[in-house]
């Protein structure tokens, strides 16, 4: 699936393409407004995502250009300005969705593929590590063919872990994955939710897959 | 009588009803003043004409009774005098200077205390130096207007006096001529006047309802555009309204500088962070990265996170000043909210030894942002949290009450101050920085401040009810879409 990138930073534009490339997308990333315009009406992109401020010409003039020329595909727009006046303002503008700078990439990656209406994993809806089966459809989990049962959060956390097994994640990021973007607990509320995972899928067995990285997070392991 | 309307009216009242006594008084006086000139006029004849009839007897004044010896003489008025006398009106007494001599019938009538005082009076009271005064009279009930006369009728005998009194009736002051006149109109005139004067109060007071209508009309950002009236520049309230508007426009001027900044704001701190963000994200993801630099990631990542936050919020409450308080609506299922932020709740309790109890979730829906709706129960649950001891206990409930739903979180921890409750959502306050746990980072004290906004950006409102060492309860009141009709 193809998504076209209108970003004038590079960095971000980079962040971007990149952790898209990683999930599988084609990506072709512009930092001009004017240029990403006539690129999304000659070629067949699944979706755009469009930042607000650009040089030349703005993201908000750019999206009305499309829209009032018939362009029909999602747009996601990338703004900086505040949550309550982004919604506003970009749904009149013709977006469909919006995301706050600063960003999380779990959370672009998320609408994006919402709004494209790709299945969460293209591969599988089903990630197995080792003997720990996880059912994104279902929400069920199962551990050398018994079903664990899982409360909401945990099943987020694991969910997590187990869509990136093998590499560490930071509390922050597991903490931003299963509540979201604006939640400061200002207590490790993950190390308590990982306490239960270990002891509803790592205590019963010899095998250990949740491991603890000191100062930084936790890896799923097979 | 707080209002300046009433005020005025009670002052004019006061004014008029003081100008109408004194008033009065004056006419009464100079009423009764015109009375005693009469009395003095009429009591003055009989006095003239007794002392012309005792004047006109001359010798023939006195017929000599001889009884016994010479020595006790007995002087006494003659028939034919006394019988002119006898035509005189009211209490007329002749005496000379050792006895009386005549008293008409109206004194012989007087009771015997009476009679005692009249004479005493006559006959020594009123002397050459003070000859007329009011006598009082308690068994007529009255007073007399006494008028004493003095002559010696002849050459070498003895000095006479004619006393005569009148009633003094029409000296009392419900006898007065003026006295129904004044008790009936001047009520009525004040009356009258006071009903005049509460109208005309209103009606110049008028134009300052206005002005306080038209005010009350520009009540955030988004109507400091509005000005006042101004007619003239003569009239004060005109005057006021024109430096009313020069206030509103300097007001208009910052609100726009503030929304200028804050759009500028929103930018120049957002991109920087979003940059240093999707670098750490990168570096993060990045295969076969060492823990060693794993570490200070994280670290830059939380900070980085908190600062987004803070941004977010710090823009958030800047937008609260305006008074702008345009949020997307869906309608947002507040029980499954609850049901999730719940978890979270038992999670954080379990992390603080707390025990979290769900004790009421009822089926509510309410049109609004749901992200910030959590945010704003998440909030709160946050706080109760952190401010409940060990084995304390947090108490979360759903209800819908009437056309609102209420959500209300109830912790046993130390309460807050009397004192300090008028604060407690006001930003970057936090009572207490001890009565935080110590072992952790507290937040910017901006949670309340943000929660108040979302209640009240959502038409609801939020209430905490707290006892110092008690425990607190933080009720979110919120506006409810109508029930579903049950089936039946």
């Amino acid at each position: 699936m193809k998504v076209l990138v209108i970003e004038d930073d590079p960095t971000v534009g980079q962040f971007v393409k990149r952790g898209l490339e990683e999930q599988r997308w084609s990506v072709d990333l512009v930092a001009d407004g004017e240029e990403g315009e006539a690129l999304a009406r000659s070629q067949p992109y699944d979706i755009i995502v469009l930042d607000l401020r650009l040089p030349g010409r703005s993201g908000q003039q750019v999206l009305r250009n499309l829209r009032s020329r018939g362009f029909e595909k999602p747009v996601l727009v990338l703004t900086a300005q505040d949550a309550v006046d982004a919604k506003v303002e970009t749904l009149r503008a013709g977006a469909d969705d919006y995301v706050t700078k600063p960003f999380a990439f779990e959370e672009l990656l998320a609408r994006v593929e919402a709004l494209a209406r790709r299945p969460r994993s293209i591969v599988s809806p089903r990630i197995a590590v080792a003997d720990l089966v996880v059912d994104l459809d279902a929400r069920e989990v199962s551990r050398a063919g018994k079903p664990v049962e899982l409360t909401p959060k945990e099943f987020l956390v694991l969910e997590y872990l187990a869509r990136h097994a093998g590499r560490v994640l930071s509390r922050t990021l597991i903490t931003e994955y299963a509540w979201g973007y604006h939640f400061d607990p200002g207590t490790n509320i993950v190390d308590v939710v990982i306490n239960h995972l270990r002891k509803k899928i790592d205590a019963p067995h010899d095998t250990k897959l949740i491991t603890t990285v000191r100062g930084v997070g936790y890896v799923l392991r097979g | 009588m707080r209002s300046i309307r009433g005020r005025l009216t009670l002052a004019y009242a006061i004014a008029l009803g003081a100008t109408l006594l004194i008033f009065a008084a004056v006419m009464l006086s100079a009423s009764r003043k015109a009375a005693q000139d009469v009395l003095q006029q009429r009591v003055q004849n009989i006095v003239t004409l007794g002392s012309f009839v005792v004047e006109q007897s001359g010798t023939g004044l006195y017929e000599s009774v001889v009884i016994g010896e010479e020595s006790n003489r007995q002087p006494r008025l003659s028939a034919s005098v006394g019988s002119r006398l006898a035509a005189l009106p009211g209490y007329v007494v002749v005496a000379d200077s050792m006895r009386l001599l005549y008293a008409s019938h109206p004194v012989a009538q007087l009771g015997a205390r009476d009679q005692a005082a009249f004479l005493q009076a006559a006959l020594r009271v009123f002397t050459p130096a003070r000859p007329a005064g009011l006598i009082t009279m308690d068994s007529l009930g009255l007073k007399l207007f006494v008028q004493a006369h003095f002559e010696r009728p002849m050459q070498r005998g003895p000095s006479l006096r004619v006393v005569a009194a009148v009633p003094a009736t029409e000296l009392e002051l419900f006898n007065l001529d003026i006295f129904p006149t004044i008790l009936v109109s001047f009520p009525l005139i004040f009356f009258l006047s006071v009903i005049a004067a509460w109208g005309l109060a209103g009606a110049n007071l008028e134009p300052v309802d206005h002005l306080i209508a038209d005010l009350e009309a520009i009540e955030d950002g988004r109507s400091l555009h509005r000005r006042l009236p101004v007619e003239s520049d003569e009239n004060e309230l005109d005057r006021l309204s024109a430096t009313l508007n020069a206030m509103i426009s300097r007001l208009e001027g910052s609100f726009a500088a503030l929304r200028r900044f804050t759009a500028d704001a929103s930018h120049e701190l957002k991109t920087p962070l979003t940059v240093l963000r999707a670098d750490i994200e990168r570096t993060m993801g990045t295969p076969g990265v060492s823990t060693e630099l794993l570490q200070p990631l994280e670290e830059a990542l939380a900070e980085t996170a908190r600062m987004s936050d803070l941004v977010d919020s710090l823009l958030t409450l800047a937008r609260a000043d305006e008074g702008r308080f345009d949020i997307h609506r869906e309608p947002v299922d507040l029980q499954a909210m609850v049901v999730d932020v719940f978890e979270t709740a038992t999670i954080l309790g379990e992390a603080n030894g707390v025990t979290v109890t769900l004790a009421a979730n009822e089926p509510v829906v309410t049109l609004g942002d749901r992200v910030r709706l959590r945010q704003l129960f998440l909030n709160l649950l946050t706080n109760a949290l952190k401010y409940t001891p060990h084995d304390g206990a947090v108490t979360v409930a759903l209800e819908r009450r009437g056309d609102h739903a209420a959500f209300a979180v109830h912790d046993t921890g130390q309460g807050i101050a009397a004192a300090d409750l008028p604060f407690i959502f006001d930003r970057f306050w936090r009572a207490d920085r001890a009565r935080s746990r110590g072992s952790e980072r507290g937040g910017f004290g901006l949670g309340l401040a943000i929660a108040q906004w979302i209640a009240h950006a959502h038409g609801g409102s939020i209430n905490v009810a707290s006892r110092l060492g008690r425990g607190s309860t933080f009720t979110v009141s919120l506006p409810a879409e109508p029930a579903p009709i049950a089936p039946s």
